[in-house]
């Protein structure tokens, strides 16, 4: 069963050094990402300025949580500008109805999506209800299978931009 | 055996649903529409699943999100609540070919009571008294004509597909029945896809009376009491109590006892409810069935202690009464206020935005049935219940006194509500003395009613 509500994955915590850990997560996560989506590793972590950026790629490669801790600072305070950072280069394509999911084939963790591809379909009582990519980019990360219950919006896939696309 | 039920309705009831499956071991799944994300039967839930955008037609209204989301998410069962799809055979049809239970009466018998002009008919045929009215659908207007000469003037014309006080218009004489029919045909079409009408007798300053009826696959049917709807504001309800004040003792036994037989040997299952005018004659003519739990049905579960939807998911499980009709005592007096975001001093506007503060009233035999939370944003998409009601007394006098005291402790900011009204209505002597008909509150007029609400002076100012 499909967890439907899932969470944010993006979790960021820092104080006061918003603005400089800002710059150091622009700068660092989306190579991170693309670097866990080619290795296949499970996770990376890069020190930079006594601050970490570890970038999680949870199981079966699903899910991904990036986060950032600053050892200065322990009480976490969220910081939401940090999260928009890189929820500004990724789009989630979500599924158009309630039912079950099917991936087209070409779907996968690096694949080339262009935007208006027909990416999945969501079979409500036996008839497909079509997906298109609303962005063209890199599938980043799946977020449902094949076979998957699925609800309406539900995060199918993240793309990431690609090229001078990104902002 | 129901084991997991998919709750595909919001607002208040969605929650009430919700209570009763939790109370008998089920497992609930909240279906809600992407307007009603915050909603708080959504928050309140185990579990919840998107089904659609806010529009009602892709969420509320769509049979195949519905059934697909009850098949994605597990559940064995579906309840659809009251209005959207409750009363939808189509729709009970097709959750059934799902290998799904419909918490409610079954297609064939959704099918069976649709038309208002053949239940009349058929529940004529066993033994309840209806109001003189045209022998089912009328064809054309020249028929109409002719029917309303037979029936007497003045009528009242009704859309056969018609409910919740939609498509009906009043005719004085033939020329205003000329006028109203093809404009009552064509709203009809509009509203409800069905253009039929028929034609009844139309009583001037009755009492709107409605029995709760329960039938179990075997036919054993009860009957819960009244409830008296006659408080209405353009055939909408407003405030429902029970007992009535406009049947004798004599007259209430053998009503009930009749309704009960009838609906019973019409061969009607689950809960529903018996609609009656009483006429200033003192007598019930049945005019509709309504084949649904009802927003009001909190009323009859205050006088009764029966849980009305709990009974109606045992029974759509397959149960037997499991009550008789001698255990069904009611007792003392209840009414229900039906507290809505509109704005009574700008003619019932309907209003949306955020609930700025909320505080709702208890206390004994105070009971709020509400999805409020101060905070929630109320969506303009849906209907404009905000919260229901109901307070006991033992007699209706302990019942107004404790009513006074429960709506000055309701506050709702943020939208205009219902409030004010029903704290001016409980000081109108007609209320006060049980004359509440159907026509009221026109009579009486808003701003008058509006003007009788005590000014406020020991607790808050209000927005």
């Amino acid at each position: 069963m499909a967890k439907f509500r899932d969470l944010a994955n993006a979790n960021v915590s820092g104080e006061g050094r918003a603005e400089e850990l800002g710059a150091l997560i622009d700068a660092l996560l989306p190579v991170l990402v693309d670097r866990l989506a080619e290795t296949g590793l499970g996770e990376i972590e890069v020190e930079r300025n006594g601050a970490t950026v570890r970038v999680r790629s949870e199981s079966l490669g699903v899910q991904q949580a990036a986060a950032v801790q600053s050892p200065a600072a322990q009480g976490a305070a969220s910081v939401p500008a940090l999260s928009s950072v890189s929820a500004a280069r990724k789009h989630a394509v979500r599924a158009t109805a309630v039912g079950f999911l099917t991936l087209s084939k070409e779907i996968h963790v690096g694949a080339k999506v262009a935007k208006g591809a027909l990416v999945a379909t969501v079979e409500v009582l036996g008839i497909p209800t079509e997906v298109r990519a609303t962005h063209g980019g890199i599938v980043a990360a799946l977020k449902s299978a094949t076979g998957d219950p699925v609800e309406y919006g539900q995060e199918i896939f993240l793309l990431e931009s690609i090229g001078e696309g990104a902002k | 055996m129901i084991k997991r039920v998919l709750i595909a309705n919001r607002g208040e009831i969605a929650l009430r649903i919700l209570r009763a499956c939790r109370q008998l071991g089920l497992e609930a799944v909240v279906a809600y529409s992407e307007a009603d994300a915050d909603s708080r039967a959504v928050l309140v839930a185990d579990e919840a699943v998107c089904i659609g955008p806010a529009d009602a037609k892709q969420s509320y209204l769509s049979a195949p999100a519905i059934i697909s989301a009850a098949l994605a998410t597990g559940c064995d069962a579906i309840h659809p609540g009251y209005g959207f799809l409750s009363e939808n055979a189509a729709f009970a049809e097709a959750v059934a070919a799902h290998k799904l239970t419909f918490i409610g009466p079954s297609a064939p018998i959704l099918e069976k009571f649709h038309s208002k002009a053949a239940t009349r008919a058929l529940l004529a045929k066993h033994g309840l008294p209806t109001i003189p009215g045209s022998d089912g659908v009328v064809a054309d207007e020249a028929a109409a004509l002719d029917a309303a000469k037979k029936i007497g003037y003045p009528v009242i014309l009704k859309a056969s597909a018609g409910g919740g006080g939609r498509g009906m218009r009043v005719a004085q004489d033939a020329a205003e029945l000329s006028k109203n029919f093809s404009i009552c045909a064509q709203e009809a079409q509009a509203a409800f896809g069905d253009g039929s009408i028929y034609l009844e007798k139309y009583l001037s300053a009755t009492h709107h009376v409605e029995v709760q009826i329960a039938v179990d696959s075997e036919g054993t049917a009860l009957h819960f009491g009244e409830r008296d709807c006659s408080l209405q504001r353009r055939h909408q309800k407003l405030v429902e109590e029970s007992p009535s004040t406009a049947l004798t003792p004599r007259v209430r036994e053998e009503f009930l006892a009749r309704a009960a037989k009838a609906i019973g040997a019409a061969g009607y299952r689950n809960v529903g409810t018996l609609e009656f005018l009483v006429g200033p004659d003192g007598k019930p003519y049945f005019i509709e069935i309504n084949c649904r739990i009802q927003v009001e049905h909190p009323v009859t579960e205050v006088v009764t202690g029966v849980d009305l939807v709990a009974l109606q998911i045992a029974l759509a499980g397959g149960a037997r009464m499991p009550m008789s009709q001698r255990e069904i005592q009611p007792r003392g007096h209840a009414i229900e206020f039906r507290i809505t975001a509109e704005d009574p001093a700008n003619n019932f506007q309907p209003q949306a935005g955020e609930i700025s503060a909320y505080r709702s009233p208890s206390g004994p035999w105070v009971r709020f049935d509400s999805h409020l939370y101060a905070g929630y944003e109320v969506p303009p998409y849906y209907d404009s219940l905000l919260g229901k009601l109901i307070v006991w007394g033992a007699t209706r006098e302990e019942a107004i006194a404790r009513s006074r005291a429960a709506l000055r402790e309701l506050e709702i900011d943020g939208v205009a509500t219902t409030r004010d009204f029903f704290l001016g209505l409980l000081e109108s002597p007609s209320f006060l003395n049980g004359a509440v008909t159907t026509s009221m509150l026109d009579d009486l007029g808003t701003a008058a009613i509006l003007a009788a609400a005590p000014r406020r002076s020991g607790d808050q100012a209000g927005a």
